[in-house]
């Protein structure tokens, strides 16, 4: 009885308590804002809309690097060489079109991730939140000043030029052969190194490739071999001396990849005999940013070789591998292989420049000018680079 | 009688009407502003300038132009008949209601009874919507609501009469007039409510009773929006559904009236001869039933819903038990003062 009459007491208790606190609010003034008539005070930083400065945007990509959903999108050209497209407002030098600038406003979930990289400053974000839409479309914004004419025509210059190169390319690629074979008729066992070049990777990287160098005279194939994204090391240049020292970084040329090293490793050595190569690694960023390694091995002598390898990331991306001997005579072709991919091993060399893919199981190298030789990669499928899949 | 006599009085008997819709436009408006002020809002603030005074002017025309939906096993004529049912219930209880000493529909002496008997209606209609509208949320929320009408019109009923034993009238105009006068301890209005003690009980459970009747927060289980989509209105929209407002929004007006006229001296002025007359009288009714609508609405942006099965012990085992010992009290203080 007694505690009922508590409980009763507590709850007309509570319910004036209750009251008491309504009314004051009744009375109190109200918190919300009449929108259309008034307007809060955004802080200064608040994101509520992307601006780019496009008269400041040397069209780095940076941005649309950076952004997580990929909601910007940006295509250049590369202006011809006695174009001058003028400065930054910060002193930089613009070298490419922005033929196509557009940020899918939709899309974007205002983390504001793109504004930082961005090197002018001209990418950020404005306090303009009210423009809704009724349809998607009109929420892509298109930031690029450029006219489609205008784009047509600094594409079509582009390409011209572009062919112009090659074929300069080509011309310079032609008389450097002529003089390789010279060369390697003449001392055709000094070359085969080049071929091994590039082993593959550190970590069994099957597609060591040995290159079979030699097939024809002593050319030396091309290498091969990329590493892998995480432990391989290409540009590993065994015939060729000197890869191992003098690399920065990894002794083994290719830094970077396995922990995402970032740094950039260069390797010049010197071939002991009179073959020098290069090896060049950029590995990635460090953080799965994917960087590529560039092994260019030049045969000082007769066989220039290049590779290239890309690694891939350092968190497993794959990257893709590029190895490019040129060979001095005739030979060598390119190599590519794809690490991350497993499938790595050069394959056959055609021809001259001809490109050399390699499918770590087996391939066959064909040695232009004389004969085919076979590339007997490793035969297993490499284990380690699933792991470099997944690492 | 030919139309042109009895013109005068069909006037007459729509005063209470107009009344009612003028109320009704008026509180639904004053429900949201209630609303938003408390919760530190504005409420309504765009329609017809001056804080959306119009608003419910812009609803009223939203529902005419409404489809009128009957849902296709629905029963045909008693989905369409209880709403008005409903209204008309709740329209004919004004009739003994004395507005001003100058008005009141029906001046009969068995006022008091046929006003709680006539309200019962609302509870057949209740129940009429939710069994047409064949359609299990509804029935449930017509079951809900009539047992909850059922139940605490016990204790509404015990309340009144506890007044009507201080008053000796079941006449509402006589009970009002016999308020009249500043005499109780010398400058408080001669109202019932200052009469005696256990009067403030009373009232107090005739107030929680109405809140139930008129189905408000706490008490508004038959349309526990978050249980019962809307109870025995979930079928109904358009014009439909707005006369089961309007019958709400009358039965809280005429809930709130019934308690000025009983406690509150109905259309006597607080000041004695002060703003006195039919007019001021009018003016006085209205504001002190406006106030406890007021509450009404204070207590629902206030408080949260009962359970049903507390509801239920509410009733049966706190009020109805209290308004019977204080219908005894309250003779026994008649019996010695
Ligand atoms: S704010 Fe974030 S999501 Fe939006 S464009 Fe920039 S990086 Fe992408
Ligand atoms: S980061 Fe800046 S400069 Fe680079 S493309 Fe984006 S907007 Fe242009």
């Amino acid at each position: 009885m007694v505690h009922s009459f508590k409980q009763g007491w507590q709850t007309l208790k509570s319910i004036f308590t209750g009251m008491g606190i309504t009314i004051r609010h009744f009375f109190g003034p109200s918190v919300t804002l009449q929108y259309p008539d008034e307007r809060d005070v955004l802080p200064k930083l608040a994101r509520s809309k992307l601006f780019v400065n496009i008269d400041d945007c040397i069209g780095c990509n940076l941005c649309a690097r950076a952004c997580p959903v990929n909601c910007i999108d940006i295509e250049t050209v590369k202006a011809g060489a006695d174009v001058d497209l003028g400065k930054t407002s910060n002193g930089s030098q613009k070298r490419l079109w922005i033929s196509r600038f557009v940020i899918d406003m939709a899309k974007c979930m205002y983390c504001d991730l793109c504004t930082y990289p961005c090197p002018t400053d001209c990418i950020y974000m404005v306090q303009e939140y009210e423009y809704s839409d009724f349809n998607r479309d009109n929420l892509v914004y298109k930031f690029s000043n450029l006219t489609p004419e205008k784009i047509a025509e600094v594409k079509e210059t582009a390409r011209i030029e572009a062919e112009e190169a090659e074929k300069k390319k080509a011309e310079e690629a032609a008389a450097k052969a002529a003089r390789a074979s010279k060369a390697s008729d003449s001392r055709p066992s000094s070359v085969p190194g080049a071929a091994r070049g590039i082993p593959g990777s550190a970590k069994g990287i099957p597609g060591k490739a040995k290159g079979i160098p030699g097939a024809s005279k002593g050319v030396p194939g091309k290498a091969q071999g990329i590493p892998g994204a995480a432990k391989s090391i290409p540009g590993k240049a065994k015939g060729i001396p000197g890869a191992a020292k003098g690399v920065p970084g990894k002794a083994k040329s290719i830094p970077g990849t396995a922990k995402g090293v970032p740094g950039a490793a260069k390797s010049v050595p010197t071939a002991a005999k009179g073959v020098p190569g290069k090896a060049k690694g950029v590995p990635g960023a460090a953080k799965g940013v994917p960087g590529k390694a560039k092994s260019v091995p030049t045969a000082a002598k007769n066989v220039p070789g290049k590779a290239k390898s890309i690694p891939g990331t350092a968190k497993g991306v794959p990257g893709k591998a590029k190895s490019v001997p040129t060979s001095a005579k005739s030979v060598p072709g390119k190599a590519k292989s794809v690490p991350g991919t497993a499938k790595s091993v050069p394959g056959k060399a055609k021809g001259v420049p001809g490109k050399a893919k390699g499918v770590p199981g087996g391939g066959a190298a064909k040695v232009p000018g004389k004969s085919t030789a076979k590339q007997v990669p490793g035969k297993k499928p490499p284990k380690e680079n699933k792991d470099n899949n997944t690492d | 009688m030919t139309w042109l006599e009895s013109l005068p009085l069909a006037v007459f008997v729509m005063i209470p009407l107009v009344i009612i819709l003028i109320y009704a436009l008026f509180a639904i408006w004053m429900e949201r502003k209630v609303a938003g002020f408390i919760q530190d809002r504005l409420g309504p603030m765009r329609v017809g300038g001056w804080h959306g005074w119009a608003q419910s002017f812009a609803d009223l025309l939203k529902l005419i132009q409404k489809e009128d939906i009957i849902p296709a096993e629905a029963s045909k004529f008693l989905f369409r008949f209880a709403p008005f049912l409903m209204f008309a219930a709740s329209y004919a209880a004004f009739a003994v209601i004395p507005f001003s000493s100058a008005y009141m529909g029906s001046n009969i002496d068995i006022g008091v009874f046929y006003l709680l008997a006539i309200t019962s209606l609302l509870t057949i209609s209740v129940i009429m919507a939710g069994w047409a509208s064949n359609n299990k949320w509804s029935l449930l929320g017509a079951m809900r609501t009539a047992a909850q009408m059922v139940s605490y019109e016990v204790p509404t009923i015990m309340a009144v009469l506890s007044v009507i034993i201080v008053a000796g009238s079941l006449n509402l105009m006589t009970v009002t007039e016999m308020q009249s006068g500043n005499d109780t301890l010398g400058f408080l209005p001669n109202w019932l409510i200052f009469q005696n003690p256990f009067l403030l009980v009373a009232f107090v459970i005739f107030f929680i009773s109405i809140l139930a009747e008129s189905h408000r927060v706490p008490f508004d289980l038959p349309e526990s929006e978050s249980e019962l989509v809307a109870g025995f209105q979930t079928e109904y929209s358009g014009m439909r559904w707005a006369m089961f407002m309007l019958a709400e929004y009358a039965d809280m007006l005429l809930l709130s009236l019934l308690g000025a006229v009983l406690f509150f001296g109905g259309w006597n002025s607080p000041f004695g001869g002060f703003m006195d007359g039919p007019i001021w009288g009018f003016f006085w009714f209205m504001f002190k039933g406006m106030i406890l609508v007021f509450v009404m609405m204070w207590i629902r942006w206030t408080l949260p819903r009962y359970r049903v099965d507390q509801l239920m012990y509410l009733c049966w085992s706190i009020l109805i038990p209290l308004s019977f010992i204080n219908f005894v009290l309250i003779a026994l203080w008649e019996m010695l003062f």
